[in-house]
């Protein structure tokens, strides 16, 4: 029978379970930096830390700050979309609405 | 009156448990806060009470027992907790109340007070505290002795919490353990803020995580309503607390106290202490670089210690029904026999679990949607209507981010992780993780101080946003949900309607308890809620298909055995095909009683 690929991935998970395991425990154990010099606290946003960065720190300093923004947007917007939009209330009124306008 | 007699009953057994909580104060470590020695105390003190109770109720289970037990711990409470007393006092005297968190929990521990002195009301089939957390104490009062209710195989859990609803409705009526919401409550939002102060909140900080999870509406709900899955949350992230933290024998056996007790609180508590095991040995290993004996060492004494504490329950199954963990899953026939367990129960009990717990999926990818899922979708996860607002999601990233490099919150992200991986292959269902969403609220509100402090204007009016949002949607949807009960609580009359209208067969029930003539029950459909009756009955069938009667596997069959049984009178009501189960006019039974779909027998 041809295995499929959640077929693949759960005999691997059998056979390798303990090894993937460890090695998930291991990466959240041992977290270091994180690839873009993000902030920690308010204390590495001094302006002492950011002088004398070079693209790569001032590239971090003007996307990291949108990114966050944005993430946090984006999670209002569909939490609005899925929760209250999409919520029975809400499409009930819609629905109405929607067979007022219809001809 | 009975309501105050309800609040006097769980003061007393907060006290009580106050005392017994004492007797672990010699393993807290140095460090501790007073707010960590309250939170720990009373979790403590909760969980060692309510295995006491159970060891008492195996041989003795009269009120004379109980309240010789709660004044046990009373006594132990006003010696130990004198001297502890000021010093309290005069801590909580400093305190600053932030006006905005303290105000969200207030309100909601108001709304959990009130409400939870309302009357239980419902059916087997809504509502697993009618089924089986109050018909164990109930029955159990009533003949004296702890044992599980052969009609309700659920009744075999193990029930730290269970006790203590027995000894509340023993000392404090019916409405008692309703109100022991606000207990449970309370100690899950002090283990909260001591956590959350742990990983590097301030206390104004610790006020708002506490006022995120009192708004949960996915926490709330394992927390009222004879519902035990918030204190065992509770327990579990008393166990976290010390994993992480312990470095002395001591402190290992304190973990090892808290796990056990978890593991006597729900079946689910054996992964929980299994994976905190696992967590604190890498953690001793790849953090705190440890010897590998004195590792093996200290948790070798949590293990042992937790095993201890959990022993009752478990060993009880095992003497008495062959296997510790009863009802058993199919692995561990493997290993034990299971007396009195049909195949039929045992299929039932497995389709059920398969078709509660499969949530959104189980595939790698649905694992992966899995925190957005819990955020949006929370109540395809039964018990998580509601949800869990957005903080965890929305500002949690960045709370892990923030506190990247403590090695407290790397101990406590990779329980998190495996305990969700865990949650994920086993059963979904909401109520069963309360204790990662107390986690990741609190990572939330680090993610709001670090937004806050550091990112932009905008992020932080976006996160107040989000926490606003959290906070009013939760709270709607928490008073939508006991608007009916506080209304319960505070109006007889419409106490009265509801029961009527949500208690099926309350009339028959009503005519039971109030008939002097009736002396013992027999209760032929497998439907009825037996635990609104406070006479003693026989059941010969119960919901998951159990049969309590040797040889008796149809009406019939029973009513051959009536002579044997020394019942007084048979309830009897239409079944889903509308029929009832004797046929009309039996011989050797009165009809004595009749409303509806509901007959009561007396038998001649």
């Amino acid at each position: 029978m041809k295995r499929g690929v959640s077929g693949t991935i759960t005999a691997l998970k059998t056979r390798r379970r303990p090894l993937l395991l460890a090695i998930v425990a291991r990466c959240i154990l041992t977290l270091r930096k994180v690839a873009v010099p993000m902030r920690t606290s308010s204390e590495d946003f001094t302006k002492k830390n950011m002088q004398g960065g070079g693209m790569p720190v001032e590239i971090a300093r003007s996307l990291w700050p949108r990114l966050v923004e944005l993430w946090i947007f984006a999670a209002i917007v569909v939490f609005f979309l899925v929760r209250v939009l999409g919520s029975r209330t809400a499409q009930q009124l819609l629905n109405s609405v929607r067979h007022h306008h219809l001809p | 009156m009975n309501m105050l007699l309800a609040i006097v009953a769980n003061i007393v057994l907060v006290v009580s448990a106050l005392g017994f909580g004492s007797l672990v104060h010699r393993l807290f470590l140095r460090s501790f806060s007073q707010l960590d020695r309250l939170a720990l105390t009373l979790l403590a003190g909760l969980g060692l009470l309510g295995t006491i109770l159970f060891c008492v109720g195996q041989v003795w289970f009269s009120r004379s027992a109980i309240l010789l037990v709660l004044l046990s711990g009373v006594l132990l409470a006003f010696g130990s907790l004198a001297s502890a007393g000021q010093e309290c006092w005069s801590a909580l005297g400093r305190v600053h109340l932030p006006v905005f968190p303290a105000a969200i929990i207030f309100s909601v521990l108001l709304v959990t007070a009130v409400g939870g002195l309302a009357l239980p009301t419902g059916d087997l089939s809504t509502n697993d505290t009618i089924a089986y957390h109050y018909l164990g104490p109930k029955v159990w009062l009533r003949e004296g002795v702890i044992r599980p209710v052969p009609d309700e195989v659920l009744t075999y859990f193990p029930v730290v919490v269970e006790t203590q609803y027995a000894a509340l409705m023993s000392v404090g009526g019916k409405r008692a353990p309703g109100f022991f919401a606000v207990v449970s409550l309370a100690s899950v939002l002090l283990i909260a803020a001591s956590l959350a102060i742990r990983l590097g909140l301030d206390p104004s900080g610790a006020w708002w995580a506490a006022a995120l999870i009192a708004a949960m509406p996915a926490v709330y709900r394992g927390a009222y309503g004879g519902m035990l899955d918030a204190l065992f949350a509770g327990f579990v992230l008393a166990a976290a607390r010390m994993a992480f933290d312990a470095e002395q024998p001591g402190h290992y056996a304190l973990f090892g106290i808290f796990c056990g007790i978890s593991m006597g609180t729900k079946y689910t508590g054996i992964i929980a202490w299994a994976l905190l095991i696992f967590c604190s040995f890498l953690f001793s290993v790849w953090v705190c670089r440890r010897q590998l004996t004195t590792i093996l060492k200290s948790l070798g004494i949590s293990c042992a210690v937790a095993i201890a504490i959990a022993s009752p329950f478990y060993l009880r199954n095992w003497i008495f029904y062959d296997c510790p963990i009863y009802p058993p899953s199919p692995f561990l026939l493997h290993f034990f026999t299971s007396k009195n367990m049909l195949p039929a129960v045992m299929q039932g009990l497995l389709e059920n679990m398969g078709r509660s717990g499969q949530g959104m999926g189980g595939g790698f990818v649905d694992f992966l949607l899995l925190p957005f899922n819990l955020t949006y979708h929370t109540a395809n996860y039964i018990g998580g209507a509601g949800g869990i607002g957005l903080v965890p999601w929305a500002l949690g990233p960045f709370g892990l981010i923030a506190r990247r490099r403590d090695a407290f919150t790397k101990g406590m992200l990779l329980f998190a992780v495996l305990q969700v991986a865990a949650w994920f292959v086993t059963a979904q269902v909401s109520r069963y993780v309360i204790h990662i969403y107390v986690i990741g609220a609190i990572f939330g509100v680090l993610g709001w101080q670090y937004t806050a402090r550091s990112v932009s204007r905008n992020a932080r009016v976006l996160s107040a946003v989000v926490i606003a949002i959290s906070i009013l949607y939760g709270m709607f949807m928490i008073s939508s949900d006991r608007v009916e009960d506080v209304h319960a609580a505070l109006s007889s009359s419409f106490e009265a309607k509801r029961s009527f209208q949500e208690t099926p067969h309350l009339a028959s029930f009503d005519y039971i308890n109030s008939e002097p003539s009736v002396r013992k029950v027999l209760i032929l459909n497998k439907g009825i809620a037996a635990y609104f009756i406070d006479k003693p009955y026989i059941k010969p069938f119960g919901r998951w298909g159990e049969q309590t009667l040797p040889g008796a596997t149809d009406v019939p069959k029973v009513m051959a055995q009536l002579a044997s049984l020394h019942v007084t009178h048979i309830l009897d009501v239409k079944s889903e095909d509308g029929s009832f189960q004797l046929p009309e006019h039996p011989s050797g039974l009165t009809l004595v009683f009749e409303q509806g779909d509901q007959r009561v027998y007396r038998v001649d």
